[in-house]
């Protein structure tokens, strides 16, 4: 059932590389003591000319000169020079002294350049690289072809250029840099203070190295194959006060729904233009009372956004939503898809793809209202199956039985129409409306009495809290 | 304005809809609605039967809006309550149902017909009292002594438990001191001879209720949003202590 994994547990397949960074860094750990390092000499064996004609003074122009080697002088060591600084990815500014920095490989390819003299091309090995505090880009000129270098590899580098591109920091490895591997304990670790603590509103593709107060509202653990082996994974959705955020938490972290938690060392991922929080066996995880939350209240008591709301502003990301099915929309029920693009067949024809011979599947259109607007929810299989209480098999049997594939949508209706329901998904808005992409269907909490309380004492708190 | 009792062909002339026409004003089968779908207003008994204006829409396909003192206009209502004793009414072939929805403001008469088959078998099998949530529009009736009367025609009638009752009520009660807060922004805006622009958004207020109060302003001379408050705050109390015990 691969729709249970939900898109955002797809997300680091090609994307960030971390899942298949760790898978290849447990092996990396593995070899690492019988692992012949690269040595110094194969980052340099063959600089490009254009390079190797800007590189004195250029990067460190304005900084101490540590490397009073010039250029022509291609044996020149960088190693007991008194003052190479130890720097995060964070902290690393243009033209600094020359730095060391620890970091992993997330993506990596092989590219071969054209020489700026045309005599000839160059090859490239560019990715990105991330330390935890930062994520950066690097290029690295004619590396070694003897060593692995692949997504979670972790390199140790001494004296990199740093360039910046289009506003962003890089790194290049040229003649003069040094590039070791390292292990996945010698990468960076921060302080408490050198987190950044950021709020669900303010967060930003990128971000790393994060320090977050929230409420976990859903938690759920999964398993996702990597090649052979299976890992435990756990995805939800996080919130404070000021928004809510899906979360991947790549190794099963203690994050049980409601708990208010204090993360340190998170970061963000986009995701099909979505932003998630990534988190990782680095990431620390500690337990805070309930009050250290502002209003955000847990799964069992939190309201749910208004659907008026999500109607008057775009509003990305997940949301829950509570209201009342009161229509079903055809098609609902049973469905032929069509077995190239999956849309549903009017009468067994494919919009697409004219007659095709359609493949069963169950799903369901439904109007959602809560007073303050309305929205249409598409409900995918395996929600339609526990709205139902049958799954595709069954419902394949009694429209067979009843030789009438209508039968499983009257059914539908029968079930869920009148009924209450509480919804987390993706709201888009559109022509004919709000549509609701449905990820799961949440137990509609008893929400009722507090919320009574809370009127009676703060008659202001009918108003709609909008949002800033 | 019709009586109060549809004719015995009643269900075959309603207002606002023909046969081919879906409650939402879509064709059958086209998966679409024609135009956006009205929001089914949450609202008590005691607000709805205070109300005594009607706007009937133009065209076939027009939805009648019944407009509350507070400022609704209302085209699609859900309301929550005990359906007391139902009864079979209208002389033709296609029964049409009645039943009287009570909620902790008040009631209304519910109907169901032909158009709503679902809706009707309930009320045909159903064993009163019934809590039960009704979706349906609402209409204005001219009853003897010509005092107007609401009546729901519903779309939808569905069993519902305790928990769902209550998530109602407190819903309600929200919608409702919303409505009054609004009406008394509104109030106070123009003893102050300021214009309220529908377009610009009204902080706390939802644009479809600051439209729906502005279009209704002005229109019941009287409306004194205040006199709403209590029995709101009554069925929220309700809702409190029926957890206490």
């Amino acid at each position: 059932m691969e729709n249970e994994m939900g898109p955002y547990a797809e997300e680091p397949v090609g994307v960030t590389g971390e899942r298949v960074g760790r898978h290849g860094l447990a092996k990396e750990t593995e070899n690492y003591g019988a692992h012949p390092r690269v040595s110094p000499e194969v980052g340099r064996s063959g600089p490009p000319r254009s390079h190797a004609a800007r590189a004195p003074g250029s990067a460190e122009a304005g900084a101490p000169r540590a490397d009073p080697t010039p250029a022509t002088s291609p044996g020149a060591s960088m190693e007991g020079s008194p003052t190479i600084e130890e720097r995060r990815l964070r902290d690393i500014q243009e033209g600094s002294t020359p730095i060391r920095c620890t970091a992993r490989v997330l993506s990596a390819e092989l590219r071969e350049v054209p020489k700026k003299d045309g005599s000839g091309r160059v090859k490239v090995l560019s990715g990105l690289l991330s330390d935890g505090s930062a994520t950066m880009r690097f290029s690295w000129w004619d590396p070694p072809t003897a060593a692995e270098i692949e997504r979670g590899t972790v390199l140790r580098v001494t004296n990199p250029r740093v360039r910046s591109w289009n506003d962003r920091r890089e790194l290049s490895f040229g003649w003069k840099t040094q590039v070791e591997l390292a292990s996945e304990m010698e990468l960076p670790r921060l302080e408490d203070h050198e987190f950044i603590t950021r709020t669900v509103a303010d967060l930003r593709p990128g971000d790393e190295g994060l320090h977050l107060l929230v409420r976990v509202l859903f938690s759920e653990p999964r398993r996702l194959r990597v090649g052979e082996r299976e890992r435990a994974i756990r995805s939800g959705l996080l919130a404070d006060t000021s928004g809510r955020v899906p979360f991947t938490a790549w190794t099963d972290l203690d994050l049980p729904a409601g708990a208010v938690v204090e993360l340190f060392g998170a970061y963000v991922r986009s995701y099909q233009g979505e932003l998630q929080v990534s988190l990782d066996e680095r990431t620390r995880v500690e337990r805070r009372e309930d009050s250290a939350l502002g209003q955000v209240t847990g799964p069992e008591g939190d309201l749910p956004a208004e659907i008026g709301l999500l109607e008057e502003r775009a509003h990305g990301g997940r949301q829950v939503i509570e209201g009342v099915v009161v229509e079903v929309r055809s098609p609902s029920g049973l469905v032929y898809r069509c077995p190239e693009c999956s849309r549903s067949l009017a009468k067994g024809i494919c919009r697409e793809h004219g007659t095709v011979r359609g493949e069963p599947d169950l799903r369901a259109r439904l109007v959602l209202d809560d007073g303050t607007g309305t929205l249409t929810a598409q409900v995918p299989r395996p929600m339609v199956e526990e709205l139902l209480g049958m799954d595709l098999g069954k419902a394949l049997e009694m429209a067979r039985e009843k030789l009438d594939a209508g039968a499983v949508q009257e059914l539908l209706v029968e079930r869920v129409v009148g009924r209450r329901v509480r919804l987390m998904g993706r709201p888009v808005p559109g022509e004919w409306g709000l549509t609701f992409f449905v990820d799961r269907t949440l137990p509609v909490p008893a929400w009722a009495e507090r919320e009574a309380q809370r009127l009676l004492d703060h008659p202001e708190a009918a108003l709609r809290e909008d949002p800033a | 304005m019709t009586s109060m009792q549809p004719s015995s062909g009643g269900p075959n002339a309603p207002a606002g809809g023909t046969a081919e026409t879906r409650p939402d004003g879509g064709r059958p089968g086209d998966g679409r609605p024609t135009r956006p779908r009205e929001v089914a207003w949450r609202i008590f008994a005691h607000e709805l039967t205070s109300s005594s204006l009607q706007e009937r829409g133009e065209g076939e396909k027009a939805t009648t809006h019944v407009l509350t003192p507070l400022g609704a206009r209302v085209g699609r209502l859900l309301m929550v309550g005990s359906l007391g004793q139902i009864e079979r009414v209208g002389e033709g072939p296609i029964p049409l149902w009645r039943s009287r929805l009570s909620d902790p403001t008040g009631g209304v008469s519910v109907t169901a017909g032909s158009y709503h088959p679902r809706a009707a078998a309930f009320l045909a099998q159903a064993k009163a009292p019934v809590r039960a949530v009704v979706v349906g529009k609402p209409h204005l009736f001219v009853g003897r002594e010509g005092v107007p009367v609401v009546s729901v025609r519903a779309e939808v009638i569905a069993p519902v438990g305790p928990l769902e009752e209550r998530a109602w009520v407190v819903e309600t009660a929200r919608e409702t001191l919303r409505r009054i807060a609004l009406s008394v922004e509104l109030a106070s805006r123009s003893s102050e001879g300021a214009t309220l622009d529908p377009a610009r958004p009204l902080p706390g207020f939802p644009r479809r209720l600051v439209a729906s109060a502005v279009a209704v302003r002005g229109r019941y001379p009287a409306p004194e949003p205040e006199r709403f408050r209590a029995p709101v705050l009554t069925a929220l109390r309700a809702v409190v202590s029926s957890a206490a015990s």
